[in-house]
C-alpha cells in the first residue's frame, strides 16, 4: 500500500506553516547544493516547490516538508550536474600551458565540448577558492580533497585520526567557513 | 579526480556532507549561528518567504495559462472537423469556382446529366475542401 502524501492544498498549507528555522535551513541547504551550478538557492527552492505542488514529487504526509524540499533540491542539483556532457579528453604529453599544466584538448568537436571546458574551468576556480579558504585549516583541506575523491567517511576518519565527534566538528567548521565566505551562495 | 569525470559531480559529496551537518543543528543552534554571523534571522527568513511566494505566484500564472490554452483548444475545431459554411448562396460560389476548374465542372455536369443533382452536404463538403486547400476564404471568395 502506498504511503499517504500531501496534495497540493496540503502542501501549500505546510509551506505557509514553515518556521523561521525551517526557512533558514531551506535557504542554506539550497545555497550549498547550488555549488558549481548556474543557479542559486532561490532557483532550486522555487523548482522544488513547483514540483511538489504539481505532484511531480510527492511529500509523504509524515515527513517534515522542509526535509522533503531539501531532498528535492538535492535531487535537482544532482540532475543538473549529470547534465554536464561527459567527454573524453586528449591530454598532450609534451605541451603545457603558461602555468606548466598539461594542455588538454577535447576529443569532440561538438558544441558541448566548449561548455564542458567552461564548466571545468569554473569547477577548478571554485576548488582553488576553497583551498584558499581552508589554507590555514589542514583538517578541513584534507577532508575537502577526500570528498572530491569520494573517500568513504570511515576512511576519512581513520586517515585524520578523528572520532565521530571530531569528524562532525571539522564538518561544521567547513560549513561555517564556506557560509561566511560565500554569503550569497556559490552558484554565481 | 581523473580528467574525464564530470567536473561538478565530485562537489556533490562535499555538498551532501555540509547539508548533513546543517540538518543536525537544532532550531536554537541555527538561529544562534545566523545571529553570530551578524544577520537577523527574521529578515533572512522573510527573504525565503518572498521566494516561496514568488514560486506560488509563478505556479498560479502557469496554471492560468494552461487553463486558457485548454479552453482555446476546446473552442477551436478539431483538425479535420468540418465547419459549417457561413455563406448564403453556396451553389453560386461553387458554380463560380467550377468555371476555373475543369474537373469540378465535369463532376457537376455529370451529376446534372444523371438527374441526381448535387446535395447540400456535397456542396458543403466541396467548399470545405476548397477552403482547407486555401482556394477560397470563409466567405467563398477566391484567395
Amino acid at each position: 500500500m502506498s504511503r499517504p502524501t500531501l496534495d497540493a492544498s496540503e502542501a501549500r498549507r505546510a509551506l505557509e506553516a514553515l518556521t523561521t528555522a525551517d526557512l533558514l535551513k531551506l535557504e542554506r541547504a539550497g545555497r550549498i547544493y547550488a555549488l558549481g551550478l548556474n543557479c542559486d538557492a532561490g532557483d532550486l527552492l522555487g523548482e522544488a516547490i513547483a514540483q511538489t505542488l504539481e505532484g511531480v514529487r510527492n511529500c509523504p504526509s509524515e515527513m517534515p516538508l522542509a526535509s522533503f524540499l531539501i531532498g528535492v533540491m538535492r535531487s535537482r542539483a544532482w540532475a543538473l550536474r549529470q547534465k554536464a556532457t561527459p567527454l573524453l579528453q586528449l591530454v598532450s604529453l609534451d605541451a603545457e600551458d603558461a602555468e606548466g599544466r598539461p594542455l588538454v584538448e577535447p576529443s569532440s568537436s561538438e558544441r558541448g565540448a566548449e561548455e564542458w571546458f567552461l564548466a571545468r574551468e569554473d569547477f577548478e576556480a571554485r576548488i582553488r577558492a576553497l583551498e584558499q579558504l581552508f589554507a590555514d585549516d589542514e583538517e578541513a583541506m584534507l577532508m575537502m580533497w577526500a570528498d572530491l575523491d569520494e573517500t568513504p567517511k570511515e576512511e576519512i576518519m581513520a586517515m585524520n585520526d578523528l572520532d565521530a565527534t571530531g569528524y562532525a566538528t571539522v564538518r561544521r567548521r567547513m560549513r561555517r567557513k564556506i557560509n561566511a565566505a560565500f554569503p550569497h551562495g556559490w552558484g554565481r | 579526480m581523473s580528467g574525464g569525470e564530470k567536473p561538478s559531480l565530485s562537489l556533490h559529496r562535499l555538498a551532501d556532507e555540509l547539508v548533513a551537518d546543517l540538518m543536525q543543528l537544532s532550531d536554537a543552534e541555527l538561529l544562534a549561528e545566523v545571529k553570530a554571523e551578524g544577520l537577523d534571522p527574521e529578515k533572512e527568513a522573510a527573504r525565503v518567504r518572498a521566494t516561496i511566494s514568488a514560486a506560488l505566484t509563478e505556479r498560479g500564472k502557469a496554471r492560468l495559462k494552461a487553463a486558457r490554452s485548454a479552453l482555446d483548444a476546446a473552442r477551436a475545431p478539431a483538425p479535420g472537423a468540418r465547419r459549417h459554411f457561413q455563406i448564403q448562396d453556396r451553389r453560386a460560389v461553387l458554380a463560380r469556382f467550377a468555371n476555373d476548374d475543369s474537373k469540378l465542372r465535369d463532376r457537376l455536369t455529370m451529376a446534372a446529366r444523371n438527374g441526381e443533382g448535387i446535395t447540400d452536404e456535397e456542396v458543403e463538403a466541396i467548399l470545405n475542401d476548397l477552403r482547407d486547400l486555401g482556394a477560397i476564404d470563409d466567405e467563398g471568395n477566391p484567395t
